[in-house]
C-alpha cells in the first residue's frame, strides 16, 4: 500500500522513468525489500551503518514541499539545526518516509537515485564523477613517459561519432592529464571548430583573447613566441583561476626541432610526499609571487605550488618565467625561502627528468588536451631558417573551464 | 656581455647606495635585506636573462648551484653581480628597478595589496555601518577618466560592493565593463551572457521565481566559482524584491576570533555541490571547502545552502567531522543575521559584487496591477582583468635603466 508521498514520487517525475513506479509500487513490501535496517538513534538515522545526522535529514528532504521539482534544488533553507526526527514511517527502496518535531512529514533518500532528481534521475559512472572531481583515487599519475596509453592517439572522426567515444576520450583525459587526438581538421582556427564538435563550452577569454596563435616572433612578447625550448612548465599561473583545461593545436610543425612534452607534476609530487614530507609540506605552504606585467598587462597574485581538497592534490602552479623572485624576498625570510627553494630544485630535478615525459613532435591536425592544473608542458627548441622557405611552426590554443568539459562528461539526456 | 639600455636621469639617494652589500655565505647582504644565491640568479636583468617586452625570465630553467662570486657596482636601484657560473648580470634592489619607473611605483603602492585581496586593505562590513557600502558613482563618473575608473574599481574590491548608477538602457553590460571601462574579457557560463533574470514558470532555477531568496554566492557548483558578480537592473516596478548584501568576511572574522576550531572546520572539511536540473542537461559539482584561505588571508567563501550536496557529505564524511562542520556552519550562518545592506534597485544600476566574499539576496515580491514589471540581468566577470584594469599604467614601457659599469 503505498503512502501519499510515495505516490507523489510517482507523480512528480517528468522524465519517464521506471525508477520511481519501481519504488512505489513496492511499497506494500518495503520493509522486507529493503534489505538495509533502518532505526532512529540518538544522533539521527541509522540507515544500514550510514548514520544521517537530525538536521541534515531535514535539508535532505525530498518532498514536493522542500523540493523542486523542476529545479533539482530545496525550496527554503531554513535553520534547521535544533530539529530532530521523530519517527520512521516507511521504507522504500529509494525512500525513507520521515517526520520530524516541527510535524513536518517527508522523504529521506537513500540512494543516489533517491538524491539527485525525484528518484527519476539517471546518475553518471562512478568513476566519470570521481574523475570529474579531480579525486586523486580516479587519476593514473605516471612518471614514465613511454606508457603506451600516454602515447595512443585518438582518432578525431572515430571520437566526434558518438556520445560514448567522446566521453571515453574525456574520461581518458581526466585519468591521466593528458590526452591526444589525431586527424583534426587543421586550418588555422579550426580548433573552435572542433571544440563545438566536441561541445565542451562554453570558451575561457583570457587576456590572450579567445584563440591565441602561438608561431615564431621576433621580439615577442611571449617567451612562447620565440624558438627557444621552453621549460616545463604551466600556464597563467598568475590568474586567480588559472586556466583549467588547454587545448593545443597543431596547425603546422615543418621547422626543425620544435618537439612538444609533458610531464606529470602530480607523480612528481607524490613521489615527494612519501619520500620528502617536509619538502611536500613546504610546497604546499609557501605562497610563490607570480607576475605578468608586460605592456598592457599586469596581473599578479600568490599561491603555493600545491593546492590540496582534504587529502587530494588539487592543483598546481608552476611557471619559472613569471615567479616574481622580487616579490617573494618582501613576502618571506630568507630562511623560509632557503627552504622552499630546496623543496622546488627538487621537484624540477624531477620535472627536467626526460624520462618522465611524453615526447611527440605533434604533427599537423594533432592535438593535445593538457590538464593545465596538474600536467605541466614544454617544448624542445626549433630552428628559424635564415631566409623564409614557407616552412612554419603554428599552433593555436584555446582553453576551457574544467566545469564545461566536466559537464560534457557527466552529462545525460 | 652587459647591454646598455637607455639613459635615464639619474635620481642618486646616496641613504640607498650607500646600504651596505657584501657576499656572504647564504648569498648577498643589502642593508636589512638578505638574498640568496640562488635566487639572485633567478632574478638577474639583463637582456640575457630578461626581457624587458614579455617581462618574463629568459632563463631555461631555475638556475639551482650557483652562487654569487662578487658583487661590483651599486647603484640606487641595481648590483651588479658575478655568479660562479660565470654570468654577470644585475639584480633589483627597489620595486622600481624590478617592475619599472613611475607612475608604476604609485599604482603598486596603492592598489597592489587590494588587488591581491590581502584582507588587512579590505573595508569589512555589517549593514549599513560602513558608509562606503551604500556609495553609489555615477556611469558617466565613473567613465569619465582612467583615474576615476581605477578609483571605482578600487572602492569595489575594497568593499567588496560598489553600485555604479544611471547606466543608459542602451549600453550593454558587457559593452559597459568591455568597452568603456576596459575592464574584460568576461567570463563565460553555462548561462548567457548576460542572463535575463525575470520570472519563469515551473524555472529550473528558483532565481527565476518571484520568491525571496536566501543570501548566497553564484554558482558554486563551478569548480572555479565566478568572482565578480554584476546585476544589472532594467526594470523594477513590483512590489517589494529588495536586494540584499552580506559581508561574509566580516562575519568570519568573528568566527575565527571567538571560535578557532569552527573557524579551522570551515576551511579544512572539503564538502560539495551538484547542479543538475531537470530537462538542462546540465551536470556540474566540485568540491570546495566553504572558506579558502591564502596563508592567513581569506581568499574566498563559498556559501549556497541550497546547493550544498549534503547526500555526498553523508557519504564521503566520517559523522563527527560532519558533525563539527555543522556547527561551525550554523554558528557561522548565526553571524549573518542583522548584517546585510540592503536597498531597492532602481533601473540603470549596476551592481558589482564580489561573489567570493559578499552573499547577495534577494525578498520576495508581488507583481500587481501597474507594478508588475522586474528585469534584472546577471553576468560575471574576472578578478584578475580589474585588477589589470588597475595596475597597468598603460603604454609605457618597462625598461631597466642603465646601470654604468665604469663611471
Amino acid at each position: 500500500m503505498a503512502s501519499s508521498l510515495a505516490k507523489w514520487a510517482l507523480n512528480t517525475t517528468r522524465a519517464t522513468s521506471n525508477v520511481c513506479a519501481r519504488a512505489v509500487s513496492s511499497s506494500a513490501r518495503a520493509l522486507s525489500s529493503s534489505a538495509r535496517s533502518v532505526s532512529l538513534e540518538s544522533e539521527g538515522i541509522l540507515d544500514g551503518n550510514n548514520l544521517i545526522l537530525h538536521h541534515e535529514s531535514r535539508y535532505l528532504c525530498r518532498c514536493p514541499g522542500c523540493f523542486g521539482a523542476t529545479s533539482n534544488q530545496p525550496l527554503h533553507t531554513d535553520d534547521f539545526s535544533a530539529i530532530k526526527v521523530t519517527e520512521i514511517k516507511e521504507l522504500h527502496d529509494h525512500y525513507i518516509e520521515l517526520q520530524w518535531d516541527d510535524g513536518h512529514v517527508g522523504m529521506l533518500p537513500r540512494n543516489e537515485t533517491g538524491a539527485y532528481g525525484n528518484g527519476y534521475k539517471q546518475t553518471p559512472p562512478q568513476r566519470f564523477y570521481d574523475l570529474s572531481l579531480r579525486k586523486n583515487k580516479a587519476q593514473t599519475f605516471w612518471s614514465d613517459g613511454t606508457l603506451p596509453e600516454l602515447n595512443k592517439k585518438f582518432d578525431y572522426e572515430e571520437v566526434i561519432s558518438s556520445d560514448e567515444n567522446v566521453k571515453e576520450l574525456l574520461a581518458h583525459y581526466m585519468q591521466y592529464g593528458l590526452a591526444l587526438l589525431a586527424n583534426t581538421p587543421n586550418q588555422p582556427g579550426d580548433l573552435l571548430k572542433v571544440l563545438d564538435k566536441l561541445e565542451v563550452g562554453p570558451y575561457w577569454k583570457t587576456l590572450f583573447g579567445l584563440l591565441s596563435r602561438v608561431s615564431y616572433q621576433n621580439d615577442p612578447l611571449n617567451q612562447a613566441f620565440n624558438n627557444q625550448h621552453l621549460a616545463a612548465h604551466t600556464d597563467m599561473p598568475y590568474y586567480t583561476q588559472t586556466p583549467s583545461v588547454y587545448f593545443f593545436h597543431c596547425v603546422a610543425n615543418e621547422l626543425e626541432g620544435g618537439e612538444s612534452f609533458w610531464v606529470d607534476t602530480f607523480s612528481a609530487l607524490h613521489h615527494m610526499r612519501t619520500e620528502m614530507p617536509e619538502m611536500f609540506e613546504i610546497l604546499a605552504e609557501v605562497k610563490v609571487p607570480f607576475r605578468q606585467y608586460r605592456v598592457g598587462w599586469h596581473m599578479a597574485g600568490s599561491y603555493p605550488t600545491i593546492e590540496m581538497m582534504g587529502d587530494d592534490m588539487y592543483r598546481t602552479r608552476d611557471c619559472n618565467f613569471v615567479i616574481d623572485n622580487f616579490q617573494f624576498t618582501k613576502d618571506y625570510d630568507p630562511a623560509t625561502r632557503a627552504c622552499w627553494w630546496e623543496a622546488y630544485n627538487y621537484l624540477r630535478a624531477m620535472m627536467t627528468n626526460p624520462d618522465r615525459s611524453v615526447q611527440v613532435k605533434l604533427q599537423s591536425g594533432d592535438l593535445a588536451i593538457i590538464d593545465n592544473w596538474r600536467v605541466q608542458h614544454g617544448r624542445n627548441q626549433f630552428t628559424v631558417p635564415e631566409v623564409a622557405d614557407g616552412a612554419k611552426r603554428v599552433m593555436d590554443v584555446v582553453y576551457v573551464e574544467w566545469s564545461h568539459v566536466q559537464n560534457r562528461l557527466l552529462r545525460y539526456h | 656581455m652587459l647591454r646598455v639600455l637607455p639613459i635615464l636621469p639619474r635620481k642618486f639617494s646616496p641613504s640607498i647606495a650607500v646600504r651596505l652589500v657584501h657576499v656572504t655565505e647564504y648569498g648577498i647582504k643589502d642593508g636589512l635585506q638578505e638574498l640568496l644565491h640562488v635566487e639572485t640568479r633567478n632574478m638577474c636583468r639583463c637582456e640575457e636573462c630578461f626581457s624587458t617586452l614579455s617581462t618574463q625570465k629568459l632563463l631555461t630553467d631555475a638556475k639551482k648551484g650557483v652562487r654569487v662570486s662578487s658583487v661590483g657596482r651599486v647603484t640606487e636601484h641595481y648590483l651588479t653581480v658575478k655568479w660562479d657560473d660565470g654570468h654577470e648580470g644585475m639584480i633589483a634592489r627597489t620595486s622600481r628597478g624590478a617592475y619599472g619607473p613611475q607612475p608604476v611605483q604609485d599604482i603598486l603602492d596603492k592598489y597592489y595589496n587590494l588587488t591581491v585581496r590581502r584582507n588587512n586593505e579590505l573595508q569589512l562590513w555589517r549593514g549599513e555601518e560602513e558608509e562606503g557600502v551604500a556609495m553609489q558613482f555615477k556611469y558617466s563618473d565613473v567613465i569619465s577618466s582612467d583615474q576615476s575608473t581605477r578609483d571605482f574599481i578600487a572602492h569595489f574590491m575594497k568593499y567588496g560592493i560598489g553600485t555604479m548608477t544611471e547606466v543608459p538602457a542602451e549600453r550593454n553590460t558587457l559593452d559597459v565593463i568591455n568597452v568603456d571601462m576596459e575592464a574584460g574579457p568576461m567570463r563565460e557560463t553555462i548561462y548567457k551572457n548576460p542572463d535575463p533574470v525575470a520570472f519563469i514558470a515551473d524555472a529550473h532555477n528558483f532565481a527565476y521565481t518571484s520568491d525571496a531568496l536566501p543570501g548566497h554566492t553564484d554558482l558554486p557548483y563551478y569548480t572555479q566559482m565566478p568572482q565578480i558578480f554584476l546585476f544589472r537592473c532594467h526594470i523594477n516596478t513590483v512590489i517589494g524584491g529588495s536586494s540584499f548584501w552580506i559581508d561574509t568576511f566580516a562575519a568570519l572574522a568573528e568566527v575565527r576570533a571567538e571560535r578557532p576550531d569552527y573557524f579551522a572546520s570551515l576551511t579544512t572539511t572539503p564538502i560539495s555541490c551538484r547542479y543538475s536540473p531537470p530537462g538542462t542537461g546540465w551536470y556540474l559539482a566540485t568540491p570546495y571547502t566553504a572558506v579558502v584561505l591564502m596563508g592567513d588571508d581569506i581568499l574566498e567563501v563559498r556559501d549556497h545552502l541550497a546547493l550544498m550536496d549534503e547526500f555526498e557529505m553523508s557519504r564521503r564524511l566520517p559523522r563527527e567531522t560532519r558533525s563539527k562542520w555543522w556547527d561551525a556552519f550554523l554558528y557561522y550562518q548565526s553571524k549573518l543575521e542583522q548584517a546585510a545592506y540592503k536597498r531597492i534597485v532602481k533601473a540603470g544600476d549596476l551592481v558589482f559584487v564580489d561573489n567570493r566574499r559578499v552573499l547577495h539576496g534577494r525578498e520576495s515580491f508581488k507583481a500587481e496591477g501597474e507594478r508588475k514589471e522586474r528585469l534584472m540581468d546577471v553576468s560575471y566577470g574576472d578578478w584578475n582583468h580589474f585588477q589589470r584594469r588597475l595596475l597597468d599604467t598603460g603604454p609605457e614601457k618597462l625598461f631597466i635603466e642603465r646601470h654604468l659599469h665604469n663611471e
